[in-house]
């Protein structure tokens, strides 16, 4: 009684203000316990009350519930946290005692004490955060499957709390969907056990990475090969001694490597892996970061089921590259996505062996080499004998096709030879990017001509028609197939109209769609294959089912249209006999498809199977022929043999017991046993048309994989100045650029986009007008001097319109006299026209900003002017001397803002009118930036090669040196410039340039030496100057 | 001896060409009604060979002028030619047309000198006269002369195109290919071959026709495909006879004759 009333005059001394009975109701509970305890929450009630009276009474009313569970130790621990979350905030902390009992109630007393450690931990941190894990803790730890695992989890939530608050509390969040992942993978491996071991290594390492990568397990784990994730763990648990950073970048990459292409693929990439770990964190980094994209680039590019073989060759390829250079080997791994798009594998090999050697050289030219930027890179990978690309002969497949069916399309590589044309959309045709399988062209050629014909053969022969009589008759056939109760396949078919039209009704333009009539109702509409197909209770045994017979048929009717095509498909037919697998080892669900593969498209099923499968053979064969076997079969055809094998499959089971034994004696007997394996056959058909064997390439909604390959792009352009985006009107156009130092071409290198000159005020034309009256009226007449009649007399001809009369006179005196004539007595009218095209390439550069021209000793008041504003005079003269003479003529400018950049702009196209618009757009031109040179004249050569005149000209205005961001050093840039010239020359254009540089004349001879050029001293004699230039080069 | 002259141009026999729609009803009555006619199409459609049926069917000699660029007046109209001590007048192509009420077929007119094409002009309208200005004379076109014109739209190039004042001249009828069942007719006429390998050739015309645009100015003519019936009568494999005659003759570009070529194998 006595400790009681102490209890409660303390209570009241540091409690004034809180009503007597809570006081009286704490201290009873507060004096139940020991004396001891009783006082230390005392004080610490007393400490709190300076935060707040309620947060004490708060925590002096959990006390003693608490102190039931724990010992003085956690106790105290949990009256620091509350004290320390009163710090921040005391309502944080209110919640927290309030909180208390449920939370640790349900607990061990090991797990409290963890999890007040934890708390504590994150409580110094983040108070928030601090509360929020104590709350959700039981229950997370309740859902967690066992005691260890949760200690164990706490544990690391605990060794991260000590670096990221966060972190520990997303980790303890994401616990129990992880462990219960990690569960049903586990399957007594060990892998739940490895992979808490791990993050609890993370955690030590790195701190928040622990939880990083505890949260990306789920992810990369994704198939239930526990055995594979162990060796994960093992890769990863070496590189976590590298750092945190890079153990979870490799675990997360080499999760999708393991995935994609499975365990060899693993772990020659985790190989090249370390060895490039070995140069160091940042190369690693780099790697590693790019590799997930180089993998899912691969697997789209060959098709899902032949990924693993794909990413295997190249890794293998890598690998023995990497033997002799690791820089060469990650440099060809990155390149293989975009060089694998039109060479073989073994293109590939050769090509990457053959670029080792570069690095002795130059460091610089073998990464070119590796990023396919040099032409001589692109040439080696081609020119290896690795079959035929698809490259060097899609023009001449496209026009074959649209030759065949009249219609355009597009013509798309695939890394796989498909045993089977694809049956796709109709508009795009997929080929294989490279055909290595018979040793000559002539021979590989033919198998592409039989794809491509398929695809025509497709289109020709309607696989995509929609709505015809006989598909709608099939589809009401194979629903009536499929809904065993007569009396509701009616029912069924008015239920499907009625979805149909509502689907329309809601697509708007209903109005058409509703109203057609046929028959005695409303018809389906868009009836084609594929909304058959759907109708199927396996739809994905359907497709396969379809698409063999509608090759078949394609097939057939291919040899019936065109004799001349029947040789190439025998002789592609002759090669797929010898590949098929023999009877005997095809898995038993494949067994069908093969027997079907062989009567549709192998001209029969072959002897030995024959021998097995007699009886099944002479009713898939008989089906078929039946179907498809006429020059008129249409897809309809196709789709009701489809139906009827399904039925075959459905009713005849798959025959592996039998095959074994004694042929076919048995078959009739075990129907009805065997019918269970049936429905296995049927169920796993749509998995097995995602399988690994190769007849399955096929699917109808493959598409998809084409769509991501166009997404393969440069993987590793950051240094550079990005791609601006295009402006509306602009058209880009890519060429390639002379490197000095590869002495070869990189291809596509500049971007050069061309748009309408910016519209500025005719005034500058007008002023320039006035202000050069005297000279312009003279250059008019000069130039027009120039111009020539359009007909000419020519006398002495042998023919003509009209006697030459001096002639006949002649020939009258000669004939008297000597006896000797000529016949040269007509005058003929002869058309002779100047036959010029000149393009103008004006330099817009800032360096054309320069003033020039103010005398020393003249006031400021009289400025100089730009250059860019004595080339515009110039312009303007030379427009009034053209339009004089009559040719034709361009006028251009350009600037650069690194490679991707080359602004183009075009100030008067050839055939355009020399209008007021025109005037604006010389008024507007104003400067910026580069000079890429060489872009802006390979880009002008193209303009002017367009043009038939047999004179062409390019006039190349340019204040001096050619420069631009990555434009390399001068010397580069120079050679380039030259390149570009001489290539301009070589195709018929003659250039010249005009510059106004009066230093290093040397240079600009290297340059424009090849050329014509010439330098201005007086730079504001220019415009007077530029006609007669003009004069000088076209008579 | 005129009238002998005159007599080279006459049809002797009737010309094969098959009906595709109205156009002799049409022709027939333009010459009735002393129309101009212009027959457009792509060349080697039969154009010419319409015309020499018609000028059959009429009865009427016909006088044919290949139009080039350098095509005068003179080379017309006629000119004066030195014949021993005298000057000697010669009648040009239109002069004697017109003179024996012949009818007059200018192939590929827009290829003509544009001065040239304005000689024309008095001839296709009510007027119906020729000047002769060396001669000082204009003569007067009988009810039984005709002009016709033939000209390819195919061509669409700037320069060539005929003008608005000349085309307003004529009744123009529209040209194309023969249907496919006309085409296998004709092919196995004229070439000389059995139907099946005439509707291969056809055949093959059709898919290459279908490369118009695509890389094509023109598709391949009726009449190429006829000179490969021909080359194979004469015993030339089919095969390089479509090469010569159909593949080489319509394109120089490699890619596209090696697609035509591919074509070809695949049909025959």
């Amino acid at each position: 009684m006595d400790s009681k009333n102490k209890i409660n005059d303390t209570l009241k001394k540091h409690l004034k203000g809180v009503a007597d009975s809570t006081i009286e109701n704490l201290s009873d509970r507060l004096g139940a316990q020991s004396v001891e305890r009783t006082w230390l929450m005392m004080d610490f009630g007393a400490s709190l009350a300076g935060y707040s009276l309620r947060l004490a009474v708060e925590f002096l009313r959990a006390a003693p519930e608490i102190a039931k569970y724990t010992d003085n130790n956690d106790v105290r621990k949990w009256s620091e946290i509350g004290k320390r979350l009163a710090s921040t905030s005391t309502d944080v902390a209110i919640e927290f005692f309030q909180s208390s009992v449920a939370v640790l109630a349900p607990l061990t007393p090991a797990q409290r004490s963890q999890i007040l450690d934890l708390v504590n931990k994150q409580s110094t941190l983040s108070a928030s955060i601090a509360l929020e894990s104590f709350r959700s803790a039981t229950a997370i730890i309740k859902e967690l499957p066992n005691e260890a695992e949760a200690n164990e989890i706490l544990e690391i939530c605990y060794e991260i709390a000590r670096h990221s608050v966060k972190h520990s509390s997303d980790l303890l969040k994401e616990a129990p969907v992880v462990t219960a992942h990690l569960h049903k993978l586990d399957g007594g491996s060990g892998l739940t056990d490895k992979a808490l071991k791990l993050t609890m290594a993370f955690a030590f390492r790195s701190g928040g990475t622990a939880a990083e990568f505890f949260s990306a397990l789920p992810e990369v784990l994704s198939t239930d090969d526990s055995g594979s994730y162990l060796r994960l763990f093992e890769h990863t648990s070496m590189f976590l001694e590298r750092g945190g950073g890079v153990a979870l970048q490799y675990f997360r990459a080499a999760g999708i490597v393991l995935n994609n292409a499975g365990l060899n693929a693993f772990e020659r990439w985790t190989l090249l892996c370390q060895s490039v770990a070995a140069q160091g964190n940042a190369a690693s980094y780099h790697f590693l970061k790019a590799s997930p994209k180089i993998i899912t680039d691969l697997t789209a590019q060959a098709g899902k089921q032949k990924a693993s073989e794909l990413i295997n060759g190249v890794l293998e390829i890598v690998e023995e590259v990497g033997q002799k250079n690791t820089d060469a080997a990650v440099e060809c791994f990155k390149a293989s996505p975009q060089a694998l798009h039109s060479a073989s594998l073994q293109q590939f090999r050769e090509w990457a062996l053959r670029g080792i050697g570069l690095y002795a050289k130059s460091t610089r030219r073998a990464q070119a080499y590796y990023a396919l930027e040099s032409k001589s890179s692109q040439d080696t990978l081609q020119a290896v004998d690795g079959g035929l690309t698809l490259e060097s002969i899609a023009q001449t497949l496209r026009l074959y096709v649209e030759g065949l069916t009249g219609r355009v399309f597009v013509i798309a590589p695939l890394t796989a030879i498909p045993d089977e044309a694809k049956i796709g959309d109709g508009r795009t045709i997929h080929l294989p990017s490279v055909v290595a399988e018979f040793p000559t062209e002539a021979e590989n050629f033919r198998l592409y001509k039989v794809l491509a014909a398929h695809a025509a053969g497709q289109v020709e022969f309607e696989t995509y028609a929609t709505n015809t009589p006989e598909l709608s008759a099939a589809l009401t056939d194979v629903i009536q197939t499929f809904v065993t109760d007569p009396r509701k396949v009616a029912q069924t078919i008015e239920q499907k109209i009625k979805e149909e039209q509502e689907r329309a009704a809601n697509q708007k333009d209903s109005s058409k769609k509703k109203t057609r009539q046929n028959g005695n109702g409303t018809a389906l509409q868009n009836i084609d294959f594929s909304r058959i197909l759907r109708e199927f209770p396996y739809p994905g045994v359907a497709t396969r089912i379809f698409a063999t017979i509608e090759n078949g048929r394609i097939d057939r009717r291919l040899r019936y249209a065109y004799r001349g095509i029947r040789r190439d498909l025998d002789f592609v037919r002759e090669r797929l006999i010898q590949r098929r697998p023999s009877i005997t080892d095809v898995p038993p669900q494949m067994l069908l498809f093969e027997l079907l593969f062989q009567i549709a498209l192998c001209g029969g099923a072959s002897d030995e199977a024959r021998m097995h499968f007699g009886k099944i053979i002479t009713l898939l064969e008989d089906t078929v022929e039946s179907h498809i076997n006429s020059p008129t079969a249409s897809v309809a055809d196709t789709v009701i043999a489809t139906l009827r094998v399904y039925e075959m499959l459905e009713k005849q089971p798959d025959q592996e017991q039998s095959k074994e034994g004694e042929g076919n004696e048995n078959q009739q007997d075990s129907e009805g046993e065997e019918s269970s394996s049936a429905d296995a056959t049927t169920g796993e058909g749509k998995d097995a048309a995602d399988g690994t064997d190769p007849l399955s390439f096929w699917t109808v909604d493959q598409l998809s994989d084409s769509s991501q390959e166009e997404k393969t792009s440069a993987l590793f352009e950051t240094t550079e100045s990005p791609e601006q985006d295009l402006e509306p009107g602009d058209k880009a156009f890519y060429y390639d650029e002379w490197d000095r130092e590869l002495s070869d071409y990189r291809t596509k290198w500049c971007r050069v986009i061309q748009r309408r000159s910016t519209r500025g005020s005719r005034q500058f034309v007008e002023k320039t007008r006035s202000h050069y009256a005297g000279v312009i009226s003279s250059i008019r007449y000069q130039f027009q001097l120039l111009k020539l009649e359009s007909l000419r007399r020519v006398y002495n001809e042998l023919d003509g319109e009209d006697f030459d009369l001096q002639s006949v006179i002649q020939y009258i005196v000669d004939r008297r006299t000597t006896g000797k004539v000529s016949e040269r007595l007509y005058i003929r009218k002869l058309r002779r026209e100047r036959d010029v095209a000149v393009g103008f390439l004006l330099d817009m550069s800032s360096s054309t900003a320069r003033t020039v021209g103010r005398h020393p000793k003249q006031p400021y008041t009289k400025p100089g002017q730009r250059i860019i504003d004595i080339e515009k005079e110039g312009l303007v003269l030379m427009s009034e001397a053209l339009e004089a003479v009559g040719d034709a003529y361009a006028m251009y400018g350009f600037t650069s803002e690194g490679r991707h950049n080359v602004k183009f702009y075009v100030i008067k196209e050839f055939g355009e009118q020399y209008s007021a618009e025109v005037e604006r757009r010389i008024g507007g031109i104003s400067y910026q930036n580069n000079t890429r040179l060489g872009a802006a004249i390979r880009h002008s050569a193209a303009h002017l090669q367009k043009e038939s005149a047999r004179t062409k000209l390019l006039i190349i205005l340019s204040d001096g040196r050619p420069y631009d961001h990555d434009y390399g050093d001068t010397r580069y840039a120079r050679e380039d410039t030259k390149m570009a010239l001489r290539q301009a020359r070589i195709s018929g254009i003659t250039p010249f340039c005009i510059t106004i540089e009066r230093e290093g004349e040397d240079q600009l001879k290297d340059m424009y030496g090849e050329v014509g050029y010439t330098i201005i001293d007086n730079v504001l004699s220019l415009p007077e100057r530029l006609p007669g230039i003009y004069r000088r080069l076209t008579t | 001896m005129r009238e002998q002259a005159i007599e080279k141009y006459k049809q002797t026999h009737e010309p094969f060409y098959i009906s595709t729609a109205n156009e002799t009803d049409l022709f027939l009555a333009a010459h009735k009604t002393k129309l101009p006619v212009m027959l457009k199409g792509p060349t080697g459609c039969g154009k010419t060979r319409f015309v020499e049926y018609m000028a059959w069917r009429l009865n009427r000699p016909l006088i044919t002028v290949a139009c080039h660029e350098d095509l005068s007046a003179t080379d017309l109209v006629g000119r004066y030619l030195l014949e021993g001590e005298d000057t000697v007048w010669h009648d040009g192509p239109l002069t004697t047309a017109v003179k024996n009420g012949a009818i007059c077929y200018l192939d590929e007119v827009v290829e003509a000198r544009k001065d040239t094409i304005v000689l024309i002009h008095p001839l296709t309208d009510d007027r119906r006269i020729l000047p002769v200005e060396k001669l000082g004379i204009i003569l007067e076109a009988p009810d039984e002369f005709m002009l016709v014109v033939s000209y390819n739209p195919g061509y669409q190039s700037v320069v060539k195109d005929l003008k608005q004042s000349t085309r307003q001249r004529f009744v123009s009828l529209e040209f194309d290919y023969p249907s496919v069942t006309n085409e296998i007719a004709i092919v196995a006429r004229e070439g000389g071959i059995d139907e099946a390998t005439a509707r291969d050739l056809v055949v093959i015309g059709q898919k290459v026709r279908n490369l118009k645009g695509h890389g094509l100015e023109e598709g391949v003519s009726t009449r190429l495909l006829v000179y490969a019936a021909q080359l194979i009568s004469k015993g030339i494999p089919a095969q390089s006879a479509c090469e010569v005659a159909i593949m080489s003759p319509i394109t120089d570009d490699n890619e596209l004759q090696r697609s035509i070529r591919e074509i070809i194998t695949t049909v025959i």
